[in-house]
């Protein structure tokens, strides 16, 4: 379709009309030059079905659909909002721009398409044209999704998968409750092929000719016959057909026989009512299916949202919270991390295996892929040889298996669906006519036979199946299942350890033996990427595991996703990484390319996983093999997750040190200091356990867990051992554990305190207790404990806050803590009688006080740190790095959607204004010999959400150090300015967000208007990278 | 790697001398606060307190854009590291490294093994800051007699003229960069094409 007169008009007044064809598609045609992460296929369906003339892409993914033909808005909002693609719609005329956004509650039936902040905005097309770029500008910077205006309109809980996911989980408890519920598996298989039915029908595969046939009538539809005759009878007979029209492993005949022993006509009826009905099961409104085109839905979003069949069908599953699916976002980020090296999606020989596919998320984007590159090179293929060639590609070049019967059978439907997908209603026809039907996927369990399916292997990756082991792929992808003790995969587990005994695989974990095995199936140069549990690098019993597999396969990249965890996974816990890697032993000098995404504007619109220059980070494979061998692996990943360089160097510092496990140990160790924790009553569900009797004397003294207790202990602070530990105790503890002096912290290692007199405590409290000799020292600890010395400590070497809630012991036992003849700082005696000094005061303090002394133990906190920072030896530039971390970084890790992200806030022009001073100072300081100085002036654009900082070099000093604005035509001009000098970003924020330009005397940087971009500490570390570039442009020879 | 882009030659003259002078005034600075060692303390471990001395006062005044970092491998060889390596603060790279040697010890002057293989030797090889134009010598001088130490020193380099690769008709002569500090000299060298100017830092002990 040509572009309209109103569509070219709108790209010239907001600068669109500028852009490329790597970020604007103003013809179908473009679409093929797309990167198929950019779902081409689908922004091609797209294309046809909302009669779009544009498409904008931000970060290759399609971001604004711009049509201005919309015949019928509320079919065409509909199909958007079915689509999920892409956020944003724009619908243009003459006059005015209307704005609506995907991620909003779907269109039900008589209610107003502009309700429920669906619609955006309007826009007049001339007078708002400054306001219109403004918008697109945030769309580039991603602002748009959490800009105070705009943000109501963004809610992914309400997007087209998560609502499709809520609508079959409330027909599944629906089919599942009632006078004769029927099975979960049956329900399930009876969605899918509903599902089926309704995208074959809205794709006008199935006809009225189809449902004629059924004695419906010649102008029938699925709903009519349904609605006619809602019989278990009529419904099997349209499955039977279906069955036969299309062959291959669709549906199983003795599955179908078997389940129509059990499903009733009130089945039936109930089902019916639920896809063309006008009830909604899950808030009574109006409306369930009927508010879908499943014309339009993506088929790996179909195919995602399966996955939740399987957890829901886990017997274990009843008991938890929450449905979840692999996304399809983190499915293409897999996809793209594979691949990035330039994997040749047209080449018929290169064959991709998942080794646990589950509901085939990972196959039906792999498949997606490999049949529109096909499609590129072979544009004027007739159709018989692309039904030929896509039908190739599915029985010879993609291989899933599972060991799961039900993920087997989803996985071919899924796989049928992407191929049907890429057909057009008369290749349908010649693949029914004269191919016989679908091609068969399944090869069920234990087949032999040579020409059997080998698309979707039924079976136990874990163990040699014919089709499969060999050394046959050249790329492994996939989601393998996760730690499982029960049941056939556990069995499968120790089937496969008892086969490979010296393999290390911690806490049973199954992808670990996924992991061990994917190696075996790999071509020489092909590569594997997996999707697994963080805790195989972060728990920390996993660093032999690692020592071991690290030296045995050769990993370039390494992509942690804990902070993305309950975004990724809504409603559910599942902190993940992807793992590339290849069959080879590492090389000396090899490096990892660590990814660590934080949630950001893009994660809050449940979009597209984006990784920030700031979250990249090279880890040396040695460096893993030698964390491994001190034990120590977890730390590694730790320390990069969230880091500066600075950060890096004073950690570098801190754990050169010598540790507290130096000095304290269990009992049994033979250490200076005994470490433990607290009493656990024996009680309900422990009965087989043995128990034990408490040791204490009456009177003890006890400590509760939820005390308000801090730095130090007092009487105050204690009561009466409760009763339930005055029986029988669950675990043996040493009485050492609670003999002051001692210090105690909680789990969470929020809370600590001294205590010089023995004390008891439950579990949820650690302590470290020493000889009455070292009750000083034991109080300088103490005090560590309590600075936000160790606060930064725990956010950045241990899983407090990245991958668990709070740390554990052995990773408090990594705090670096030297004895006061190892400390770094000078005098550290002096300190640390000081601090012994200022508790005793405070003890005292508190022992004559009833109630808590707050005023009181802040003073003293204040005095503490300072002692604390001289024994250590902080710098005041480490001290910014602390202070960032503990009052910004600290709280926006691991973050639920919804909460607040302080990461995330717009900086103030406070904010602001420190880190140009910081930046100043130091540069000031770096060239005091020079006659020249710097200024800076700093530009925002709140409704844009960036912002440019722009450093001058002045011959003497400059009048005014700093200045701040908000106009935006200086904007524009600076943004045209970075084009000039940028020319491949085509003036899009998108590449401009991140510049870092050096331009005669003007340095600018180009920043989100983010906190975390404009800390303090960021200034640190802009300016070590600025000064670096001056000093590397200048070595040359000497003259 | 920085993520710099554009030509940010025009802000050379921001850090003139490429900050050179001030990386010796800081060593020479740092020396005149250190507990001075005596002759029954190895040198490597002299070096290790320097070091520590030069990364804590780095990191207190910031006075130059780099870190101390501890003796690091230059060719993945454990053999022959560099004593004390100024490293850029951002990538890590190697800005500017120092061989230290003692001098006038109480049996011998040891000015062979400055000069030797070594030492200086170092450097000429390309072993040593193969990419950059300045290296550095530190000398302790245990006596603290530093004119009888540099003395020894120029004897024994123009000696060594040929292997040390000096630049024809050089010598060595009083730093050019920074004439405010005494007993800081420089020699100007040709090794592969390159030309390497080494700084001599004479601290008296």
């Amino acid at each position: 379709m040509a572009m309209s007169e109103c569509t070219t008009r709108f790209l010239e007044r907001t600068g669109l009309a500028d852009r490329d064809r790597r970020s604007l598609c103003r013809a179908q045609q473009d679409i093929d030059m797309l990167n198929f992460s950019s779902s081409p296929h689908a922004v091609r369906r797209a294309w046809d079905l909302l009669d779009l003339e544009a498409v904008y892409l931000v970060d290759n993914h399609p971001t604004i659909y711009l049509t201005s033909t919309a015949r019928d808005v509320r079919t065409t909002y509909r199909r958007f909002w079915s689509h999920g693609v892409a956020p944003l719609l724009m619908i243009l005329d003459d006059r005015e721009v209307r704005v609506y956004s995907s991620l909003n509650a779907p269109v039900r039936r008589g209610e107003d398409i502009d309700a429920q902040s669906r619609l955006v905005g309007i826009f007049d097309s001339t007078a708002d044209a400054l306001e219109l770029r403004r918008l697109i500008q945030a769309v580039e910077t991603h602002h748009i999704y959490r800009h105070e205006h705009y943000r109501k309109h963004f809610k992914p809980d309400q997007a087209v998968d998560r609502h499709l996911m809520r609508s079959l989980a409330a027909a599944r408890r629906i089919l599942a409750s009632g006078k004769t519920p029927l099975k979960i598996d049956i329900i399930h298989r009876m969605l899918i092929r509903m599902i089926f039915m309704r995208y074959m029908e809205e794709r006008r595969v199935l006809n009225s000719a189809f449902f004629d046939r059924l004695g419906a009538g010649r102008e029938a539809t699925f709903a009519q016959v349904l609605v006619r005759a809602p019989t278990t009878d009529r419904l099997y007979r349209i499955f039977g057909r279906l069955k036969d029209k299309f062959k291959g492993s669709l549906f199983d005949a003795a599955e179908l026989a078997d389940e129509r022993e059990y499903v009733r006509d009130e089945h039936v009826e109930t089902l019916n009512r639920l896809f063309f009905g006008q009830e909604d099961l899950a808030s009574g409104q109006t409306v369930l299916f009927d508010v879908y085109d499943f014309s339009v839905i993506p088929i790996n979003t179909i195919s995602a949202i399966y996955e939740e069949f399987l957890h829901a069908e886990e017997p274990e599953n009843g008991k938890k919270t929450g449905a979840y699916y692999t996304p399809p976002r983190l499915v293409d980020f897999t996809l793209d991390l594979a691949t990035q090296d330039g994997f040749d999606w047209s080449d018929s020989n290169k064959r991709i295996l998942d080794p646990g596919c589950g509901s085939g998320a990972f196959l039906v984007a792999a498949f997606n892929r490999l049949a529109e590159a096909w499609c590129r090179a072979h544009p004027n293929a007739p159709n018989r040889t692309r039904l030929k060639a896509l039908s190739r590609i599915l029985t010879d070049q993609i291989t899933g298996v599972d060991i799961n019967d039900t993920a087997a059978r989803i996985t071919c439907v899924s796989l049928y669906l992407a191929l049907l997908d890429f057909l057009e209603p008369r290749d349908i026809k010649l693949l029914t006519e004269e191919h016989g039907g679908l091609p068969p996927l399944l090869r069920k369990d234990g087949t032999r036979r040579a020409d059997a399916p080998q698309t979707v292997v039924k079976g136990d990756f874990l163990r040699t199946i014919g089709p499969v082991h060999g050394r046959a792929f050249d790329l492994v992808i996939g989601n393998p299942p996760w730690v499982s003790r029960t049941g056939n995969e556990n069995k499968a587990f120790d089937s496969w350890k008892k086969s490979h005994p010296t393999l290390e695989a911690p806490a049973k974990q199954m992808a670990a033996a996924f992991m061990w095995q994917t190696a075996a199936v790999l071509v020489d140069g092909g590569f594997a990427c997996l999707l697994v549990p963080s805790g195989l690098l972060c728990n920390d019993k996993t660093s032999s595991f690692q020592r071991q597999w690290f030296s045995e396969h050769r990993v370039d990249q390494v992509a942690q996703l804990a902070d993305l965890r309950f975004f990724l996974f809504q409603g559910s816990d599942h902190p993940c990484a992807v793992i590339r890697f290849q069959r080879k032993r590492p090389s000396d000098g090899d490096t990892i390319d660590y990814l660590g995404p934080k949630a950001g504007p893009t994660e809050l619109n449940g979009n597209r996983i984006t990784i920030l220059p700031e979250d990249r980070k090279t880890i040396s494979v040695a460096d893993v093999i030698a964390h491994a061998r001190s034990n120590d692996a977890p730390l590694l990943w730790f320390r990069r997750q969230w880091a500066s360089h600075r950060d890096q160097r004073l950690l570098d510092r801190l754990l050169a040190l010598p540790r507290l496990r130096d000095h304290a140990g269990s009992a049994n160790e033979g250490k200076r200091w005994i470490k433990g924790q607290g009493l656990q009553p024996s009680g309900v569900g422990k009965a087989s356990l043995p128990t034990y009797d408490p040791f204490w004397e009456p009177g003890a003294r006890f400590l509760e867990a939820r005390s308000d207790f801090s730095i130090v202990l007092s009487q105050h602070d204690c009561v009466q051992v409760p009763l339930v530990f005055r029986r029988k105790l669950h675990r043996r503890r040493d009485p050492r554990i609670f003999q002051g002096p001692l210090v105690v912290f909680n789990k969470g290692f929020s809370k600590f305190a001294f205590s010089s007199f023995d004390v008891l405590f439950r579990h949820s409290l650690h302590s470290i207790s020493a000889p009455d000799a070292d009750a000083v020292v034991l109080m300088f600890l103490t005090a560590c404990l309590a600075s936000p010395l160790a606060q930064y400590f725990a956010l950045h070497c241990t899983g407090k806050q990245m991958y668990r809630d709070n740390p554990l012991l052995e990773e408090v036992l990594r705090f670096p803590f030297p004895l006061p003849d190892q400390a770094p700082g000078r005098n550290a005696d002096t300190h640390v009688s000081a601090v012994g000094e200022i508790m005793t005061d405070l003890a005292k303090h508190l022992a004559n006080s009833e109630l808590r002394a707050d005023a009181a133990i802040d003073k003293a906190k204040s005095q503490l740190v300072e002692h604390v920072y001289a024994y250590y030896d902080i710098a005041p530039s480490e001290r910014i790095l602390i202070d960032d971390t503990v009052k910004v970084l600290a709280k926006s890790t691991t973050r639920h959607p919804g909460s607040e992200i302080p990461t995330l806030h717009p900086p103030n022009s406070e904010q602001l204004e420190v880190y140009a001073q910081t930046f100043l100072d130091v540069f000031d300081r770096w060239s005091r010999r020079s006659k020249f100085k710097l200024s800076a002036r700093c530009i925002r654009s709140d409704s844009a959400g960036i912002c440019v900082m722009t450093f001058t070099k002045h011959f003497g000093k400059s009048d005014k150090r700093y200045r701040a604005e908000r106009a935006s035509e200086a904007l524009d001009r600076i943004l045209i300015r970075l084009t000039e000098l940028l020319p491949e970003s085509c003036g899009s924020l998108e590449f401009l967000r991140h510049a870092k330009v050096f331009d005669g005397d003007d340095l600018h940087l180009v920043k989100p208007m983010t906190r975390r971009m404009w800390l303090p500490s960021a200034a640190l570390n802009d300016v070590d990278e600025v000064a670096e570039a001056i000093l590397m442009s200048q070595r040359s020879a000497v003259g | 790697m920085s993520r710099l882009r554009g030509d940010p030659s025009r802000w050379a003259e921001l850090f003139p001398e490429e900050l050179v002078p001030d990386v010796l005034t800081f060593i020479v600075e740092t020396w005149q606060e250190f507990d001075r060692p005596c002759d029954a303390e190895r040198e490597p471990q002299i070096t290790r307190r320097l070091r520590s001395a030069l990364g804590s006062r780095l990191r207190h005044t910031q006075a130059v854009p780099a870190r101390v970092l501890r003796e690091m491998p230059t060719d993945g060889d454990d053999e022959g590291l560099v004593d004390i390596c100024f490293c850029h603060g951002y990538s890590d790279e190697e800005y500017f490294g120092f061989e230290a040697k003692k001098l006038n010890r109480p049996s011998r002057h040891n000015a062979d093994e400055y000069v030797g293989n070594a030492g200086m030797g170092c450097f000429v090889s390309g072993k040593y800051a193969p990419k950059q134009k300045h290296g550095g010598m530190i000398g302790y001088v245990m006596d603290g007699d530093c004119a009888r130490a540099i003395e020894n020193v120029r004897r024994h380099i123009r000696a060594h003229r040929l292997p040390l690769k000096l630049k024809r008709r050089s010598r060595v002569r009083r730093s050019t960069i920074v004439k405010h500090l005494d007993y800081v000299f420089e020699t100007q060298h040709e090794v592969d094409g390159r030309r390497l100017l080494l700084h001599h830092l004479i601290l008296a002990a």
